[in-house]
């Protein structure tokens, strides 16, 4: 007997240039988060406050954990005790739908993977019977979903229609964010932070002192990690529509400290807050992130 | 330093553009979108330091390759000093024009011409190309465009003046086609002649390309002699003419007479002075071969004196004959040839539906009148015998029917083997319906002309009876009144003339070999005046020499001539070109005959003879050659004027004579337009020798190449410091 804690292998259906093929978010969701639970060998359901619900033979990949002791005394055979999830928390999304999210270097960009990883996500927690709502936001909340547990599927709609066209900024949606989710819950940020990290771990840290569990997963395309450019160019905000002339061979290097100092600074910072930090490479498959998710999520629930 | 398309220098001004690029890019190519700018915010370019000119080597070799490329388009050039010889004279076409008029034997001008040309061909460089035209009345290429001038200077050793006159124009058109080809950057026709004046008849199409240098050789001497220039006949120009004396005899007459049943001829000619002095001269006659008469004459200074023989006998057809002057001037002008045959009395027989004497009077009596050989008559009733048939050359049916039976077979028969017949149309002319067909007409009734008299509308000059009448004062026929006509109806012939009616009036049909003409009203009084006017006595005789086959034979043929032998024997009566004769030139070369069209080009003075195969007693057809006379004629041409003409005039110094010296001095005066097109023509000559272009071309390209590499090495130079500096 074996315990699977650690990250599936990857699977094509996690695969990011796969999952560009799938235009229906539900079943794209539903796809990557099944795939990856069975991969895990992990039961879909998680929770500790929950009613009976009958009992069934012990199958390879559960967690021993459930497995009903006295019954085996009776019966010699394994059995699993199965409960009636019901957690109930708030699941709020804040997803960054600035112009800056729309870059992808290759074939998916960055905007694309978080919405792969906002329906995932969404779709896991309303089969956990959680209530989620979305944020979309970029200089301020263009899309809003009220948390609820019927409203999956408005949330995926909203995530697939929005489109990332203009200037960023944290304080207005933040503040709207602020106003509305009110209800102890959890939030998912779904961001590339380009920001100054004391400004986003002071937001974030606003949503912890009110009680929320936080979890930022910060987007990164490839590109913005390793800076391949070669030759001299002007490269252009796609925010602010700067252009600014770079050597990148020479300040590639310089480039990459800043990048990587950056992440550094937020996973400092928003740890300090008690915000969960997660980067995310849009070159690797969604498993890593649904991981890291499973993870908060299960700590969350221990604490609560 | 001047500039061929000095229009292109405007665009230096795009010498400013690498300047202004430089002071005012901002960007660099299509710029890269990326997320944000964050960290890149301390890494930028310094933009004002961009809006120096750090690099100023490369700047100016982009504004000199700039400048290099502009330069070349204009295409410079220098017209003088030590760069004007830059790129060395390029290589030329000349073609060299060799008069071999034969007035070029005048004293030692051939040889001067032949030296003068010798000069042209020794004088050429490696790349340079030449070619020959020998030209008279026609140019004849000898070589063409060769680079080897050896076979140049063969052909001058080998060449000759010929026997014809001086023609210009489709010698430059020849030169022209040449140089129009050529494809080497300088251009030169060398005309090397005598310059006679009476060569040139302005002809728009000979005309020289742009570009061509014409360097004239004036062979024996450049005076004009616009005053003093005569033709042979021309006896009325008293001026010195040009070219020393010259004697030539022209204006060669023969008069035929009959003595005692045998035909003599008298011959006449006159002899021309063309110098200033008077000229005693001996004028010898030659018959075939044989000096017969010789006569010492003194020609009048710029005159002319008859020179009259003693008639000789005519004996033999083909007689050759022969007038000589001895002279020291021209020689070719100096021989008058001629043939000449016995003609004899044409004899006509008069077939008159009365038999009279009186009724044929007018006739008769035009029939009678003839110098030299004649004509001889009779008349008779009825239908004409074998015999009288066979003693004729000519039958008039005058009035009368046409003869049925044998006697209409006969007369058929003597038709159809060359001889001819006259059928005069009458109140009584009846033509049987078996014969219908053989008169070119079918006989209709009698038409009295209403009211006015009728008048020839129509003749047919073109024929060889009514061509002696063409010219003016040569005879009218519109003056003739004709009362009453028959009507014809044309089957089978061509009408000659016609009536002022439509109506025709003279018919003619061949029939075998002979001829029949057919004249629509009477020959008499009583149907027309004609007999009382002056052109009915040479109506008759053209038209019985025409019908009795003696035809127009030419005393002698013009050098450069081209005659149809079949016409000319056919003219010489019963005489046929034997199948494979061969014409034999004065020098005794042979000249094949093309049996298709007999056609022979008479280009050698002297004595031509067509021989048949195999070896003949009796004498072959001849044809006697003289030059045109035009050529004697040495008054030069205005060489300017002519230059002037052809495109070619260069300035005056480009004009030589023989001894190589200016002929012409300077240019006494040039239209404004003229002078331009000249000044323009000269530049693209300095231009294309010199070719600066192509130097500019070359130092551009490596300009651009050296800016390349030097912006190369100086960008990654410029990367290495900015990197070292953030």
């Amino acid at each position: 007997m074996t315990k699977t804690s650690a990250p599936a292998p990857r699977a094509s259906f996690l695969d990011p240039v796969v999952l560009a093929r799938i235009d229906n978010l539900e079943l794209l969701a539903r796809t990557v988060v099944d795939g990856f639970l069975q991969g895990i060998h992990r039961s879909p359901y998680l929770g500790v406050s929950m009613d009976f619900a009958e009992h069934r033979p012990y199958m390879p990949g559960d967690d021993i954990r459930r497995i009903d002791w006295r019954l085996y005394a009776r019966t010699d055979r394994f059995h699993i005790k199965q409960f009636e999830a019901e957690t109930n928390a708030d699941l709020g999304f804040l997803l960054d739908v600035s112009a800056s999210m729309a870059y992808g270097s290759g074939d998916i960009p960055k905007l694309d993977y978080a919405r792969y990883l906002t329906a995932c996500l969404a779709w896991f927690s309303a089969a956990q019977k959680d209530r989620v709502g979305l944020y979309a936001f970029d200089h301020e909340v263009v899309e809003y979903v009220r948390p609820s547990a019927a409203h999956l599927d408005k949330v995926l709609h909203a995530v697939a229609r929005v489109k990332g066209e203009r200037r960023g900024d944290w304080d207005s949606p933040l503040t709207q964010v602020a106003n509305t989710f009110r209800r102890r819950g959890i939030l998912a940020v779904v961001s590339d932070f380009y920001d100054d990290p004391e400004e986003v771990a002071g937001a974030l840290g606003f949503f912890r002192a009110q009680g929320h569990d936080v979890v930022a997963f910060h987007i990164l395309d490839p590109a913005e990690i390793d800076f391949p450019f070669a030759h001299i160019s002007n490269f252009q905000d796609l925010e602010t529509r700067e252009i600014l002339p770079v050597a990148p061979e020479k300040y590639a290097r310089i480039y990459r400290d800043r990048v990587g100092a950056h992440i550094t600074r937020l996973d400092e910072l928003l740890g300090k807050q008690g915000v969960d930090y997660v980067t995310l490479n849009t070159a690797e498959p969604l498993d890593r992130a649904l991981y890291a998710y499973l993870v908060f999520r299960q700590r969350t629930m221990k604490v609560r | 330093m001047s500039f061929l398309a000095p229009l292109f220098l405007v665009g230096l001004a795009g010498l400013a553009i690498p300047v202004l690029i430089h002071l005012t890019r901002h960007e660099r190519g299509r710029p890269v979108r990326f997320p944000s700018l964050m960290f890149l915010d301390r890494i930028p370019f310094q933009e004002t330091s961009r809006r120096r000119i750090r690099n100023w080597v490369l700047l100016l070799v982009r504004l000199a390759a700039l400048a290099l490329l502009v330069a070349a388009f204009a295409r410079p050039f220098v017209r003088g000093g030590v760069l004007a010889s830059v790129g060395g004279p390029g290589p030329e076409e000349v073609v060299i024009l060799l008069d071999r008029s034969y007035s070029m034997d005048l004293a030692d001008h051939w040889e001067q011409a032949v030296s003068r040309a010798r000069e042209v061909v020794g004088a050429l460089e490696v790349p340079d190309r030449i070619s020959l035209i020998a030209f008279s009345e026609t140019p004849h290429l000898l070589q063409r465009s060769v680079a080897d001038p050896r076979p140049v200077a063969a052909a001058l050793d080998t060449l000759e003046t010929s026997s014809l006159a001086t023609r210009y124009a489709p010698a430059v058109k020849l030169a022209a086609s040449i140089v129009e080809t050529s494809t080497l950057s300088r251009r030169r026709v060398v005309m090397i002649s005598d310059f006679q004046r009476s060569g040139w008849r302005p002809d728009r199409d000979a005309f020289l390309p742009d570009g061509v240098t014409v360097e004239p050789v004036v062979i024996g001497g450049t005076d004009t002699g616009t005053d003093g220039g005569m033709g042979p006949g021309d006896e009325t120009s008293a001026a010195e003419t040009p070219g020393g004396d010259n004697l030539a005899l022209t204006g060669l007459v023969l008069r035929r007479e009959s003595a005692g049943g045998r035909e003599r001829v008298a011959v006449q000619v006159r002899l021309v002075n063309a110098g200033s002095g008077s000229t005693q001269a001996d004028v010898a006659l030659s018959v075939d071969e044989t000096v017969v008469e010789t006569s010492s004459v003194t020609a009048p200074p710029a005159g002319a004196a008859p020179v009259a023989f003693n008639p000789f006998t005519l004996t033999h057809p083909f007689t050759r004959g022969e007038v000589r002057v001895s002279d020291t001037g021209l020689q070719e002008d100096n021989t008058l040839n001629f043939v000449i045959s016995p003609g004899g009395d044409i004899r006509v027989l008069i077939v008159d539906p009365l038999g009279i004497e009186e009724s044929n009077l007018y006739l008769r009596g035009a029939l009678g009148v003839a110098q030299g050989a004649g004509f001889t008559s009779r008349v008779i009733r009825g239908a004409p015998g074998s015999s009288q048939l066979e003693s004729a050359d000519l039958v008039i049916l005058n009035g009368g029917p046409f003869p049925g039976g044998d006697a209409g077979d006969r007369l058929r028969a003597f038709v159809a083997g060359g001889g001819g017949l006259l059928v005069v149309l009458g109140e009584r002319t009846r033509v049987p319906q078996v014969y219908a067909d053989f008169l070119p007409v079918t006989v209709g009734t009698i038409n009295d002309a209403a009211g006015e008299r009728r008048r020839l509308g129509f003749v047919d000059y073109d024929h060889a009876i009514f061509e002696a009448f063409r010219g003016a004062r040569s005879g009218d026929f519109s003056r003739v009144g004709f009362y009453r006509t028959r009507s014809v109806t044309v089957s089978g012939g061509q009408v000659l003339a016609r009536f002022d009616d439509g109506s025709a009036a003279l018919v003619e049909g061949r029939r075998g070999k002979g001829r029949i003409l057919v004249w629509t009203t009477g020959l008499d009084r009583y149907w027309n005046d004609f007999p009382l006017q002056p052109v009915y006595l040479p109506f008759v005789h053209r038209v019985a020499e025409y019908l009795g086959g003696r035809g127009e034979v030419p005393l002698w043929h013009r050098a450069g001539s081209t005659i149809n032998l079949a016409d000319l024997a056919e003219a010489f009566g019963a005489f046929e070109i034997p199948e494979g004769a061969v014409a034999m030139d004065p020098g005794g070369g042979a000249v094949p005959l093309d049996p298709e069209t007999y056609l022979l080009r008479l280009d050698t003075r002297g004595i031509w003879e067509i021989r048949p195969p195999g070896v003949r007693s009796d004498p072959p057809m001849a044809l006697a050659v003289n030059v045109d006379l035009a050529e004697s004629d040495l008054a030069k041409l205005d060489i300017e004027e002519f230059l002037g003409a052809i495109g070619g005039w260069e300035g005056g110094t480009g004009v030589e004579d023989a001894s190589g010296e200016d002929a012409l001095g300077t240019r006494p005066g040039v239209a404004g337009g003229e002078e331009a097109v000249r000044t323009a023509q000269q530049a693209k000559d300095f231009e294309e020798r010199q070719s600066f272009w192509r130097f500019l071309l070359a130092a551009a390209f490596l300009a651009m190449v050296s800016e390349t590499l030097l912006a190369n090495r100086l960008s990654r130079h410029t990367i290495k410091g900015e990197g070292s500096g953030v």
